[in-house]
């Protein structure tokens, strides 16, 4: 929805400055990573999440989810710590909604479009995973 | 101006189930707004004097500075004192020497909270259900972590990972950590020693801070879930917790709505799940559709039910993990799981659409049922990751596993091909790729700048090496150079098997086995990997192209890493076959030693006997010497020295010619006979 996308183009820079902040506690393996190169890449997320909000279509960012989840688990990240820093870019964004947006309908309604959203990137997420998992158990099964 | 939510605090301290004191304590000023959780260490008695001692002058100092200073410089001068005084009091008394403790403070203020902390001591935010760290531990391992050094998986089972970075009293002085945030109505705040984090996991420890009615049930609970874990260290937890606002009610008693509203229609959810026939998963094939619908639709809607009243997810949590695990235990295939989710999922959010048919406060109130209603789908999505995670886990050591017996069940064969592991089996790199390969490459042997300079010169070699001249010395590359060309030509490498074995036999082959030869290699490996991935992570392309191109080189660079492991296991086995070999033929060779040795001392003794009966001979002759042919070295006596085996029975003695009368044998001790 384009009005959904528009109020989280105007929080977005918020989210970044947020996200930088409490980069550490979302994952660990992203404290080590200069601040440049993880502005760029939340930016980077950031941009297709307001896509998404735009055009509510989730096929399309699967290559984005799957480069992701090879990258993150290339740089040490757990499964479980993948799924979590997903959700947690989505609380952070309602963190920031809720400081900047007065309690009412239209508020009510972007954190649903938020949640909508985080399901999406959660559940392609999982998707990734079982084929990280499938490749994995492909390869085990061909050199046993 | 809103009036200030109010504040509620618990602390609760234990020695844990296998300490016999508790060097653990805190404080819980309301009055002054001021909470500490402090974890003493030191022989004797000196952690419980430090964390004592530093726990009175925190809040001494406190109560002087505050109203004087801002809250977080008085909180960071307050720990800094603290510091001081412990270290002084370890300097004065040597039974104390070396006591520290570890400090984390808050410090609240209408909605305002300084957080300060040194050591491993935590502060937690929990905020809408989910739960925050704070600080960031002051350890060894995790300060490797955060410089990127140690990843966060091997960090959790690392020997030194309680070994602290910082502590008040080690030193006169302390960097204290300090940092702000605004507070909410409803949030808590947790500050805890490492005798609860340690023993209990995040999820577990959100789940009950966020589940318990009030800080004081919180607290008690938290305690208990350490105990739980193991006990194995003191434990500490206080919980502060900010009122509800008016508005916040108004919050609550929506969510409250919505989860009455969800649970009225529990028996239209459990038909729309029929209609999108959940029954007929192969999950439920040993139950009846009845069945099926009434457990599988009927556990998730009352676990959905339970979440949204108490706004949690533990119950979701359980029910999707039991879900996970039980089919993929059985070696169900995820694309089922999947399947059965998304129906459970289309049959809630229709249940929903039906809530807001009506007014506007029906349709506020289906906004917020959805909102929660996703929530609790994305906590079922978080449970199925960590069943796969698991399940990522054991299929990788059983690859690690097997890996390892067929390295050393095979001899070495110089034809042998290493292949790179399933999970990096990547598609060839784009073009795009490619080129964002061929830049980090350049940019990581620093070629970037000098590469046209570089090119001359390279020219001019091989042009002066096809001449034949061979005059030219080109500077010997560094080796991590070597491993960095190898990754970047292996990297471009068109097909998705690469071959990395003659390029790691090339980096191996001509090394010693051993510390001394191995060690510059696995350095230089280290390097050029930790560069190469640098340089592309550097680069200006696009996100997307820098994470294609990172993940073919982290796949290229762990090949070599493993090529390499697994040529230094099989010259290991070479080595230790003909180290056996060796032992086998020096194990011979030591049984033949000795069954000479026998047979020389045999014959020693045999020797004696001679001299004995020649000696009674002689007595027995006419007083004139008797010279025996044994002893005189006749051509009838056997000669030990050509046979060490001949018979040197009495016999043979006694039947050489003698001077004298013979007379009986005498008696005389059994030699032994072959």
């Amino acid at each position: 929805m384009e009005r959904h996308a528009r109020t989280f183009e105007s929080i977005r820079p918020d989210v970044l400055d947020r996200l930088l902040d409490v980069r550490g506690s979302i994952d660990h393996t992203l404290s080590g990573i200069p601040s440049h190169v993880i502005r760029q890449q939340f930016d980077a997320v950031l941009d297709r999440m307001q896509r998404y909000l735009r055009d509510g279509d989730a096929v399309k960012y699967r290559p984005l989810a799957e480069r992701w989840v090879a990258f993150r688990l290339g740089e040490g990240s757990t499964p479980e710590n993948l799924i979590h820093a997903v959700v947690a870019l989505g609380d952070v964004i309602l963190d920031v909604t809720r400081g900047r947006m007065p309690a009412g309908p239209d508020g009510a309604e972007f954190a649903r479009a938020v949640a909508r959203m985080n399901f999406a990137a959660a559940r392609l997420i999982v998707e990734s995973l079982a084929e990280a998992l499938a490749a994995m158990t492909r390869s085990a099964g061909r050199r046993g | 101006m809103s009036r200030a939510p109010a504040l509620s605090a618990r602390g609760v301290t234990h020695p844990g189930l296998t300490r016999g004191k508790n060097e653990d304590c805190f404080l819980a000023d309301a009055a002054l707004g001021l909470y500490l959780v402090l974890d003493g260490m030191g022989g004797h008695s000196g952690g419980e004097v430090a964390a004592a001692r530093a726990r009175d002058v925190i809040h001494l100092e406190m109560r002087a500075r505050l109203g004087q200073e801002a809250p977080a410089a008085a909180l960071e001068a307050a720990l800094g004192a603290a510091s001081a005084a412990v270290h002084g009091e370890a300097q004065r008394d040597r039974g104390l020497h070396g006591m520290g403790t570890t400090a984390v403070a808050c410090c609240v203020s209408g909605e305002r909270a300084v957080v300060a902390h040194v050591g491993d001591s935590r502060a937690y935010l929990l905020r809408r259900g989910r739960m925050r760290l704070l600080t960031r531990d002051h350890t060894v391992v995790a300060e490797l972590v955060a410089r990127g050094a140690l990843a966060a998986s091997e960090a959790a089972v690392h020997p030194y990972k309680s070994v602290l970075s910082r502590n008040l009293g080690g030193r006169r002085t302390a960097k204290v950590d300090v940092s702000e945030l605004e507070l909410e109505p409803g949030d808590r705040l947790l500050l805890c020693s490492d005798g609860l984090s340690g023993y209990a996991s995040h999820e577990a420890m959100e789940q009950v801070l966020a589940g318990a009615e009030d800080a004081d049930r919180a607290a008690d609970e938290l305690v208990e879930l350490a105990l739980r874990g193991g006990g194995g260290d003191n434990v500490t937890a206080v919980v502060i917790e900010l009122g509800l606002d008016p508005a916040r009610d108004s919050t609550l008693e929506l969510r409250r709505g919505a989860a009455v509203a969800w649970w009225s229609r529990r028996e239209r959810f459990e038909a729309e799940a029929r209609e999108r026939g959940v029954h007929e998963s192969p999950i439920c094939a040993v139950l009846s559709p009845d069945e099926a619908v009434a457990i599988v639709a009927g556990n998730l809607c009352e676990a959905i039910y339970h979440d949204l009243d108490q706004a949690a997810g533990l119950h979701v949590w359980t029910y999707a993990e039991n879900l996970a695990n039980g089919w993929l235990d059985q070696g169900g295939a995820y694309e089922v799981l999947r399947d059965l989710l998304d129906r459970l999922r289309a049959a809630a959010i229709a249940v929903v659409a039906e809530v807001g048919e009506g007014g506007p406060a029906e349709a506020e109130l289906a906004v917020a049922l959805e909102t929660d209603l996703l929530r609790a789908l994305i906590v079922a999505e978080m449970a199925v990751a960590g069943a796969l995670g698991e399940r990522m886990r054991k299929v990788e050591q059983l690859l690690v596993r097997r890996d390892t017996r067929a390295t050393t069940a095979t001899p070495f064969d110089e034809g042998k091909t290493v292949e790179l592991s399933g999970a990096y089996k990547v598609e060839p790199p784009s073009p795009m790729v490619a080129a964002c390969l061929e830049r980090g490459w350049k940019a990581a042997r620093g070629e970037a700048a000098t590469g046209e300079a570089e090119r001359g010169a390279a020219a001019a070699v091989g042009s002066a090496e096809a001449a034949g001249a061979g005059a030219i010395d080109r500077p010997s590359a560094p080796q991590w150079t070597e491993v960095l060309d190898l990754a970047h030509r292996a990297a471009l490498d068109p097909s998705s098997d690469i071959d990395l074995a003659p390029a790691v036999r090339l980096l191996f082959g001509t090394r010693v086995l051993g510390e001394g030869a191995l060690r510059p290699l696995l350095e230089s490996l280290d390097r050029a990997r930790t560069r190469h991935l640098d340089a592309v992570r550097d680069l200006a392309e696009a996100p997307s192209i820098r994470a294609a191109a990172l993940h073919r080189l982290a796949g290229i660079h762990e090949g070599l890493m493993s090529s390499l492991a697994l040529m230094v296991v099989e010259s290991t086995v070479e080595l230790t076959e003909r180290y056996q070999r060796a032992t086998t033929v020096t194990a011979r060779l030591r049984a033949e030693l000795a069954r000479h040795e026998t047979h020389i001392s045999k014959l020693e003794r045999e020797v004696a006997d001679l001299r004995a009966g020649e000696a009674e001979l002689a007595t027995v002759s006419d007083g004139a010497p008797v010279v025996g042919p044994a002893l005189a070295g006749s051509a009838a006596a056997p000669d030990l020295d050509e046979d060490p085996d001949a018979d040197l029975t009495a016999e043979t003695v006694m039947d050489a010619p003698a001077v004298g009368p013979r007379e009986p044998e005498p008696a005389r001790p059994k030699g032994g006979k072959r």
